[in-house]
């Protein structure tokens, strides 16, 4: 080996050599002044660095990044969750349906009115369909559909209460 | 308390503990810091970039993959965050960047460091910010942060052997300069 470069002398340090490469290196630079000096110069570079210190980042840097953290999440707007709307849509179209199709059912002579003094003086205003309205609900297979319906209508609102409730404590966690 | 890997750290934040993030920040903001700071020589330039990398990390966390190392992830966006600052700054990014074959003239301030540096450690250390900023980077990740060089070349997205190549030449270049002015002389 007559000519011992950077290359090899980079190798030598991080000691990646061969045994072959190693014993000749050091044969060569013992009879060659101007490697060795190069060797101890890339050896005080290596040292040099080794004793590298890390520099302080700024010492409020983490509460900096974690309110960075907050805003950006609170910048994010909520997505509409489209299956509570969609569960609270059906609902309400249910009840539309069950009220119609009960209003038919009176129309076809099935209620019987039974009208209070105060429902007397309100049936001039309101009009005829609230009294049949209330008729309706008198019937009891109605107010089983309707009972069912309404406990439904309250999970669901639960429901929806209890997601919005846990999205805005992830939200303030952060 | 016992020490958290980052692995637990990560899985405890995607649970909803967000404020276990701190813990991850707190372990490499330094690091991190030192990384920007070589990049962009300038220190207020570091610290936006490191929050803006710490948010780019927590909101990349849930695509983050366990079987991957946190560190050379995170060094990674820290890496990319601080070139795109430096080049929204304008400066010639493509000069000093884009290839391995960047100009290690580092004569322009060695005669002003080395009059005002009182040992040849503190020489070396002031001329590695002179470096260009791809060696500079190398010589941090390698000796600062412990990287592999394998860890290295994900981290810049660079080949092995490229990145080989600039340690030796940063490595080489700093040798020049100790050859200049007979610091060797000072080893035993």
């Amino acid at each position: 080996m007559n000519n011992i470069t950077d290359e090899i002398l980079n190798k030598y340090i991080d000691g990646e050599l061969e045994p072959f490469e190693l014993a000749e290196v050091k044969n060569e630079i013992e009879k060659n002044d101007e490697a060795l000096a190069r060797l101890k110069a890339l050896r005080l570079v290596d040292n040099s660095l080794k004793q590298m210190e890390v520099e302080q980042a700024p010492i409020n840097l983490s509460e900096k990044v974690m309110k960075a953290i907050s805003n950006a999440s609170k910048a994010v707007k909520p997505k509409i969750s489209y299956f509570f709307v969609t569960i609270i849509s059906l609902f309400s179209v249910g009840v539309l349906g069950v009220i119609v199709a009960a209003f038919r059912s009176i129309d076809n002579g099935n209620g019987q009115s039974t009208v209070t003094p105060y429902m007397d003086k309100t049936k001039d205003v309101i009009g005829k369909n609230l009294i049949e309205f209330q008729n309706f609900f008198s019937n009891k297979n109605v107010l089983l559909v309707v009972s069912v319906l309404t406990l439904i209508l309250l999970i669901t609102v639960y429901l929806t209460f209890e997601a919005h409730k846990n999205f805005k404590n992830k939200l303030n966690h952060y | 308390m016992r020490h958290l890997s980052d692995i637990e750290i990560i899985e405890s934040i995607k649970r909803g503990n967000a404020s276990d993030f701190s813990l991850l920040v707190n372990r490499y903001k330094d690091r991190a810091f030192s990384l920007l700071r070589r990049i962009l020589k300038n220190e207020l330039d570091a610290e936006e970039a490191l929050q803006d990398s710490f948010l780019k990390v927590f909101n990349g966390l849930k695509d983050f993959r366990k079987d991957a190392q946190f560190s050379t992830w995170l060094y990674k966006i820290v890496f990319n965050t601080g070139l795109t600052v430096l080049s929204s700054k304008k400066r010639k990014i493509e000069q000093e960047m884009s290839s391995i074959d960047e100009e290690y003239n580092l004569g322009n301030y060695d005669n002003e460091i080395y009059g005002t540096t009182e040992n040849v450690r503190q020489y070396i250390l002031k001329m590695v910010d002179q470096l260009p900023v791809r060696g500079a980077l190398v010589v941090i990740l390698f000796y600062m942060d412990g990287l592999s060089l394998n860890e290295i070349s994900q981290v810049m997205g660079t080949s092995l052997v490229n990145t080989k190549v600039l340690l030796h030449r940063s490595r080489n270049a700093l040798k020049d300069l100790l050859l200049k002015h007979n610091y060797q002389e000072e080893m035993l």
